[in-house]
């Protein structure tokens, strides 16, 4: 059976065909379905010789490394080999095919080399539609176009195979050539999803408002990557506050220092940032005071205080306040030198005392 | 050639193998059919890889639910005035179920459109795991793959999608529509792609250059016009989410599917995923698409739906007048996103004291 026609007309003429006797399509359309699966359903087609699964087997030297299972290398599909492996396999059905169908076909093929100047690709689908009355009973090839081909359960099965087949060759095809570019992109995504798990790990935190406000304000941020550059804004956290000058170490209070607006900005990965902001302290038994305060990445913040000259109390209380990190890291310092300075010393008379026992 | 179904979650709580239930409730309504009564079970025809993206939200909400307490006490210290949204969450006289349930679920939809920051890591997020998916699958030759997402997801689906199919991503283009790549179906849930005020809603159906299309919708045999051969979006009747803003785009063609709203309820929960997977008019198609071909016959098909519900729940009958009643008056919530967050706390909570009666009298509307 010839079947080279508008869809458009046959669509709307087996839509109405299946509306009306959908409840009696039945088992019988199921079972013609079932036979048309077997050309042109790719799960359903068995295995053997000249199958789309058997074109890809002898083809697989022509397809790149990735198709194989190996790393994805951009340019390494043979796509003009390909396109030529294609018109070979269909030649040897030609015979079954109408000289319409085979040229619709031809001219279709000869666009997916265009694919490789960067042009959209022809549109290989093999249409079925089986959820619906009309389903059963029919594939269509180069949908919506003057030269779709349907393919009936009447064709014989040749034919069937000829047209479907090719289609499901040819979309192959273009899959593989497109592969690595597609490896590569989920690859960058990936890359980016990276980036944003960085933000959140390494970075600082953003509360409602300044979630907000970084929204509103872009900052030169490109669309779905984090920030690099933040807005910091009644950022509420809890530090330690600690008179100046040190007497002995580092003993503070706690304070809660409200940064009222700053500015923060971030390397390329978003590992790291260093920023600088301006905010209140709350202190304990103390007057609010003005805090400059300076971030830098898990570092954390190190501020200088400013406190007005109460009435009562002619001295100016200016104090630092930290980020409790900040505060163990720069605690730790003096134990650390203290241990290894023990350390050393001990090697030291150890040395010592082996050199006056030595003869 | 591989046949993907990506299914993409809802708002809520989606922890790591999240979509193990929705494999099974696909895989039991298919042994409804006799292709899947005897044979392989659906899903294992196919490949069924879930993408999940409740972490982002879950940071955040983490993040400031433990600093909860601190936020409150700052408030209380500073008078600072908050809005409306805040003052009902620290309102005391919100229930703290309804309080917890805001906070696990309606706060995902507000994050999302309100802001842009979070929107876009939810983006990249599902982009990355959308295309991860499909390129895994494409070194055993090419893949058909479909997406099926629900309530929240189908609006992260279709801003994702557009972004993708519009233009490069990190320059390369290769997912775009232009370079050949399409979908096979997309199925929309408890389709909720235009909830939300119309200023947030960055990629309106009637925008140029918009893709997230079926194949009727775009120009005949050009791949470039449509990024999706069919698209089906399913809503129901009483599922207030999706009253509010109904998806319904025009000329579309043959190969948009978008019935009638479904009316059966079983399941107090009418929005939930399995309630919308349990309906023929919604789970036929996405077997049969799928699968590629007509697994579910016609006849077994609209014999399913002429049954459907296949028992009728009369013992809970009033519970379910209650539900109709209850989402049937539940004011428009227009374009306030504190508004529908609200109200769909509301109904949460109803619909969940409606399933306990039930049971209560011996019936079930699930949990």
């Amino acid at each position: 059976m010839i079947s080279v026609r508008n869809i458009h007309q046959s669509t709307l003429i087996t839509l109405a065909l299946g509306l009306a006797l959908g409840a009696t399509l039945g088992r019988e359309a199921r079972a013609q379905s079932a036979a048309l699966a077997a050309a042109c359903n790719p799960a359903s087609i068995p295995a053997g010789a000249g199958t789309p699964a058997d074109f890809r087997a002898r083809t697989m030297k022509l397809r790149g490394a990735a198709a194989a299972g190996g790393p994805s290398v951009t340019g390494d599909v043979d796509l003009p080999g390909l396109v030529a492996a294609l018109r070979e396999e269909l030649d040897k059905s030609r015979s079954a095919l109408s000289p319409a169908e085979s040229q619709s076909i031809e001219r279709q093929l000869g666009r997916i080399i265009d694919i490789g100047a960067r042009k959209t690709p022809p549109d290989f689908d093999v249409r079925g539609r089986p959820a619906k009355p009309n389903a059963n009973g029919s594939f269509v090839l180069f949908v919506g176009m003057p030269d779709s081909i349907m393919v009936f359960d009447g064709m014989p099965d040749a034919e069937k195979r000829a047209v479907c087949f090719s289609a499901i060759e040819a979309r192959d095809v273009i899959s593989d050539y497109m592969l690595p570019a597609r490896a590569a992109l989920a690859s960058a995504l990936n890359a980016r999803v990276d980036r944003w798990n960085n933000f959140h790990q390494e970075g600082y935190s953003l509360f409602v408002p300044e979630l907000l406000l970084n929204s509103w304000v872009n900052l030169g941020r490109p669309a779905l990557e984090p920030p690099r550059n933040q807005i910091i804004f009644l950022h509420p956290s809890v530090g330690v506050e600690a008179p100046i000058p040190f007497k002995t170490g580092v003993m503070g209070s706690d304070a809660m220092l409200l940064e009222g607006l700053g500015f923060i900005h971030y390397n390329d990965d978003r590992t790291g940032f260093f920023g600088l902001s301006a905010g209140s302290v709350f202190g304990q038994n103390e007057r609010p005071g003005v805090a400059i305060i300076a971030h830098y990445g898990q570092f954390g913040h190190l501020g200088y205080v400013f406190r007005s000259k109460s009435s009562t109390d002619d001295s100016r209380r200016n104090t630092l306040i930290f980020s409790v990190d900040l505060l163990k890291a720069i605690n730790a310092v003096p134990g650390s030198w203290k241990a290894e300075s023990d350390s050393a010393n001990k090697a030291l008379q150890g040395c010592v005392q082996h050199l006056s026992c030595s003869p | 050639m591989t046949r993907l179904l990506i299914v993409v979650h809802g708002m809520g709580s989606n922890p790591p193998g999240w979509s193990d239930s929705i494999v099974q409730k696909l895989d039991a309504v298919a042994a409804r059919y006799s292709a899947f009564s005897k044979g392989a079970p659906f899903s294992k025809q196919c490949t069924i890889r879930e993408v999940r993206y409740d972490n982002v939200f879950e940071r955040y909400i983490e993040d400031w639910g433990a600093k909860a307490t601190e936020f409150k006490k700052f408030q209380d210290d500073h008078e600072v005035q908050l809005p409306k949204l805040m003052q009902w969450l620290t309102s005391t006289t919100l229930p703290p179920e309804q309080q917890s349930f805001f906070w696990s679920t309606l706060m995902d939809p507000v994050l999302y459109r309100a802001f842009a920051v979070v929107r876009d890591e939810v983006r990249a997020i599902v982009m990355a795991q959308i295309v991860g998916h499909c390129a895994a699958n494409m070194r055993a030759g090419s893949v058909q793959a479909s997406i099926l997402a629900h309530s929240l997801g189908t609006a992260v689906v279709h801003d994702t999608l557009q972004l993708l199919a519009s233009k490069p991503q990190l320059g390369n283009d290769s997912f775009t529509a232009a370079a050949g790549w399409h979908f096979e179906s997309l199925f929309m849930l408890a389709d909720v792609c235009r909830l939300g005020p119309p200023k947030l809603l960055d990629f309106p159906d009637s925008g140029a250059g918009y893709l997230v299309r079926p194949r009727s919708a775009g120009t005949a045999g050009d791949l470039s016009s449509f990024y999706c051969n069919e698209l089906y979006s399913f809503r129901h009747e009483f599922d207030p989410f999706v009253r509010w803003a109904p998806f319904l785009p025009a000329n579309w063609g043959d190969d948009f599917g978008n019935p009638t709203p479904l009316k059966p309820i079983c399941q107090a929960n009418v929005h939930g995923f399995d309630h919308y997977l349990d309906n023929p008019v919604v789970h036929v198609p996405i077997i049969n698409d799928v699968l590629g071909f007509s697994a579910i016959s016609t006849k077994e098909a609209l014999d399913a739906i002429a049954n459907y519900p296949p028992s009728n729940p009369v013992m809970c009958s009033a519970q379910v007048s209650q539900l109709q009643s209850l989402v049937s008056q539940l004011p428009d919530a227009g374009q306030d996103l504190e508004q529908m967050a609200i109200l769909g706390a509301q109904f949460f909570t109803t619909a969940k004291q409606l399933a306990n009666d039930c049971k209560a009298l011996g019936g079930d509307l699930g949990a």
